[in-house]
């Protein structure tokens, strides 16, 4: 039995039961003369040994099938492990960013529309400026009208201009569920490898770790929701630089999950408000318990600044 | 108006020119514009004048905070105006802001008249 170390289960027992055998042919053969009684008392206990042996050989040998079931299994669970880390999640990961690019180059193109108006405005003031000069129209308050009509649409341009900020919020949101994916690619990557040394029969190249860089660069809180109360709540915060003062909660929170509020601007009566509360809430899967504060609470811990 | 020569820090091309726009309404021209903190700090030391930080938070290579933090351990830069426009609105990262030395805190999404009155308070 010394040199079984090495030796699977199965050789073992059978070489077990090859000794017993052996140890029964001796009891035999002692039986034939003295000690009758004891004799077969071993030879009793030997061949119930011996039986138990042979269904605990033929019990190995079935779970070894088994066990050999379950390597295939993991093996093939490594492979779906591999496929939805480099398919599903790198493939979803390369849609987000394109979703984040593709707004950001409509955004710019809104933008230059935007600046466009604001230049034409500018130049037909100058327009108006000019025919006044050179036909004397002398009706002052009909050119301060047209020129005020001009300077709305001059202040809508604007509205448009601050409504784009929708581009950073929504692409930090992004970030935040780019994150999300790195993490569940991380904990895929993790499982794979626990079942790695199970799965050794076919040294499959190791799923690549996480190809998504991720960094301090986005917020995944971030929300575009009218922020006038937040603001002011700041400006409160830095008047009085007390960091103890209570504050409280910003009532847009509860529109949470909504796409996109009105911002709060003089020129913004064409603000939507199209609150979809069924929208996916990526806020609710980054909350942490974290309270956002209005701007009116911030407001106070600078006002004593 | 006093003469100001801003810098703003944004990794967001689209924020940046945002918040250029809105400078630019209210009446200042001198601009100039860095993708991170470490780009500003970069422009701090090579282009003289800058005497206003709008920046962000969140931002990759070196964020706005870390920003503030070594513009207040700097000594040439130490006294520069900072003021933070961020989408982080939980108090515990306003009082970091705070702390770290910003001048005043703007939430996103802002308006023009926010940008303004905090620009103001700063400059009073």
């Amino acid at each position: 039995m010394d040199n079984t170390k090495d030796q699977g289960i199965i050789p073992i027992i059978n070489q077990i039961t090859k000794d017993i055998k052996e140890v029964i042919e001796d009891v035999n053969f002692m039986t034939k003369n003295d000690h009758q009684q004891r004799t077969d008392e071993l030879k009793e206990r030997l061949r119930k040994n011996f039986e138990k042996l042979i269904e605990l050989a033929n019990k190995v040998d079935k779970t070894s099938v088994l066990i050999q079931s379950v390597l295939l299994s993991i093996h093939s669970s490594r492979n779906e492990l591999k496929k939805s880390v480099e398919g599903l999640i790198q493939k979803t990961g390369v849609q987000l960013q394109k979703v984040t690019s593709t707004t950001e180059e409509a955004t710019n193109k809104i933008m230059d529309v935007a600046e466009k108006l604001d230049e034409d405005q500018m130049e037909i003031i100058e327009l108006i400026d000019k025919i006044n000069e050179k036909y004397k129209i002398n009706n002052d308050d009909l050119l301060n009208q047209l020129k005020q009509k001009i300077y709305d649409n001059q202040d809508k341009a604007f509205t448009i201009m601050d409504y784009l900020q929708f581009q950073d919020i929504t692409a930090q949101q992004i970030s935040g569920a780019y994150a999300l994916l790195a993490d569940t690619e991380k904990t895929l990557v993790y499982v794979s490898e626990l079942l790695r040394e199970f799965d050794d029969k076919n040294k499959e190249e190791q799923i690549k770790q996480s190809h998504i860089v991720l960094d301090n660069a986005f917020n995944a809180d971030a929300k575009f929701v009218d922020k006038t109360n937040v603001q002011n709540a700041i400006d409160e915060l830095f008047a009085s630089g007390n960091t103890d003062v209570v504050i409280e909660e910003d009532s847009s929170n509860n529109l949470e999950g909504a796409s996109i509020h009105k911002i709060s601007t003089d020129n913004a009566k064409t603000s939507q408000d199209d609150s979809n509360n069924d929208d996916f809430d990526i806020d609710a899967l980054f909350a942490q318990n974290k309270k956002s504060e209005s701007q009116d609470d911030i407001d106070k811990l600078f006002s004593k600044n | 108006m006093p003469d100001l020569k801003f810098l703003i820090v944004d990794d967001s091309p689209t924020m940046r020119r945002i918040v250029t726009n809105t400078l630019k309404r209210l009446g200042y021209r001198d601009i100039e514009e860095a993708e991170h903190g470490q780009q500003a700090l970069d422009i701090l030391r090579t282009i003289p004048g800058i005497n206003f930080v709008v920046t962000d938070w969140n931002m990759p290579v070196m964020d706005g905070l870390h920003l503030v933090q070594t513009i207040r351990s700097t000594p040439e830069f130490a006294k520069l105006p900072i003021l933070m426009v961020t989408t982080r609105s939980v108090k515990e990262d306003i009082i970091e802001a705070m702390k770290a030395g910003v001048n005043n805190y703007v939430v996103k999404p802002f308006t023009p008249d926010t940008m303004k009155s905090k620009i103001d308070a700063i400059l009073s």
